[in-house]
């Protein structure tokens, strides 16, 4: 075999790899996994909540809160998912949620901005204090639409403790509104993906020491974008509806509506 | 390797979790990529890749050079992909899906073929690429897993021999002569293609010429 064969086998292999590629959302989830494996195997692995925050998985569960948790408190999360245990369709995803947290859960079709659902889990979250001690445990189910996956739904029942603890840490909403007997808040933060040898900007480095930007490495290319997310609480059960797709919290407050609207 | 990526592995070895994120991060899709050749399915090489992340920081002090790292977490996910893959036919749950074959890119494929007759010769090309790569993935999906490694690591991480062999835990001759093996199918299957290339723009040319 010569050597034009071999750069031209070369070549086939990698333009079919390159399109094989690890979706960022999914990318996260994973890595949450392999924390939680690796604090089962040794015990000694423990995940802050602001890292956790970082991962769109963990962000489910404790937006907008991502300033330090004393110690003894709640202090991190963790959930498992397999792309094995991806649920197809939303009718099957709702009867599984009420399965876990009872009646009255709606997954719907569709969102006001027209997604439409993809796949979805039901998991348990784990809570664990700074010490790294179990805190206990509470269901949740997740809902992602539109092609890329761009909006998820999340409904959740976190134990009393957490949610208390959540309306007492939280930073200030960017977005508030009554409706339909609930109070929607919404948060907006700003991240920049960076490819792994790129460096950010002086300016960019304030930002962050400033907590006004969130700084990750390995994407292909940089990418700036605006984390939404919106959430309200209805007696235990919590629920927040995020993105990372750059929708402004106007239409974020209007899909969180409209799921309100639909539901009835 | 990159300065910024040197100073996260190192502090990875000392135990810094932020800095194994950031690696993770830094060397997943690659990896990943990695694993789906090895498996041939989308969710086999979710498990590999997480599994080869769990036992990177579990055994992350036997790591001595931050400038083997790649060798060393490439090795890392060859034995635990051929362990996945030996445990599955154990359970007689093998299979070789192939790239072509998963649902995102039979849409790309899809669309393609849908703008051929809009835009002219450049998407024949590619329906006729996507046609090629779909023949050759069947026929790395024929070969054993030892194989597919090989290949892989030799044209894709181009690891010489010698690395292979140490990586894959095999004598360098028993390398070369998987190689061998390996890349005369391609290359057969690559020849058959050509000529079936340059018969199909032939046939393209003179439909051409009848149009004029």
């Amino acid at each position: 075999m010569n050597r034009a064969d071999d750069r031209q086998i070369s070549q086939w292999i990698r333009n079919s790899l390159d399109t094989g590629q690890l979706d960022s959302s999914r990318r996260e989830t994973i890595l949450a996994d392999i924390h939680q494996q690796i604090r089962k195997e040794s015990g000694v692995m423990k995940i802050s909540k602001r890292k956790m925050v970082l991962a769109i998985a963990a962000a489910v569960m404790l937006t907008g809160t991502i300033t330090a948790v004393a110690a003894g408190r709640i202090a991190s999360l963790y959930s498992g998912t397999s792309r094995k245990d991806a649920i197809g369709t939303a009718a099957e995803l709702e009867k599984q949620a009420e399965g876990k947290m009872g009646d009255g859960i709606f997954i719907p079709e569709e969102l006001a901005d027209g997604s439409r659902y993809q796949e979805g889990y039901v998991m348990e979250v784990e809570a664990f204090d700074d010490a790294g001690n179990a805190a206990g445990t509470y269901p949740e189910a997740t809902a992602s639409y539109g092609e890329n996956g761009g909006i998820h739904l999340s409904v959740s029942e976190p134990m009393a403790e957490l949610l208390n603890q959540e309306q007492q840490e939280r930073k200030t909403p960017v977005a508030e509104e009554a409706y339909d007997g609930v109070v929607i808040s919404g948060w907006a933060d700003n991240y920049l993906f960076l490819p792994p040898d790129a460096k950010p900007s002086e300016e960019d480095v304030k930002l962050q020491e400033e907590g006004k930007l969130y700084i990750s490495y390995g994407s292909a290319e940089e990418e700036r974008k605006v984390f939404s997310n919106v959430s309200w609480t209805e007696g235990e059960r919590q629920y927040l509806l995020f993105t990372y797709e750059n929708k402004d919290m106007e239409e974020m407050l209007e899909i969180a509506k409209g799921y309100l609207d639909s539901r009835k | 390797m990159e300065e910024n990526n040197r100073a996260y592995i190192m502090q990875m070895i000392a135990g810094d979790e932020a800095a194994f994120d950031e690696v993770y991060r830094s060397c997943s899709g690659k990896l990943y990529r990695m694993a789906y050749f090895i498996t041939g399915s989308r969710s086999d090489s979710e498990d590999v890749l997480q599994e080869t992340f769990v036992k990177c920081f579990l055994h992350r002090k036997e790591l001595k050079d931050p400038e083997r790292f790649d060798s060393w977490i490439c090795q890392i996910l060859v034995r635990t992909a051929w362990r996945f893959m030996k445990r599955k036919k154990g359970r007689g749950e093998l299979s070789y899906d192939g790239i072509l074959e998963c649902e995102a890119d039979t849409g790309m494929a899809e669309r393609i073929r849908r703008d051929t007759g809009s835009t002219g010769e450049e998407p024949l090309q590619k329906v006729m690429e996507s046609e090629q790569a779909e023949e050759l993935w069947r026929a790395v999906g024929g070969l054993d897993v030892r194989y597919r490694t090989v290949i892989l690591l030799y044209y894709y991480n181009d690891y010489s021999i010698r690395q292979i062999a140490r990586m894959t835990g095999t004598l360098e001759g028993t390398v070369k002569s998987r190689l061998h093996k390996a890349r005369s199918l391609l290359k057969n299957q690559l020849l058959k293609e050509t000529a079936g290339q340059k018969e199909a723009e032939s046939k393209g040319k003179n439909r051409r010429f009848c149009h004029e």
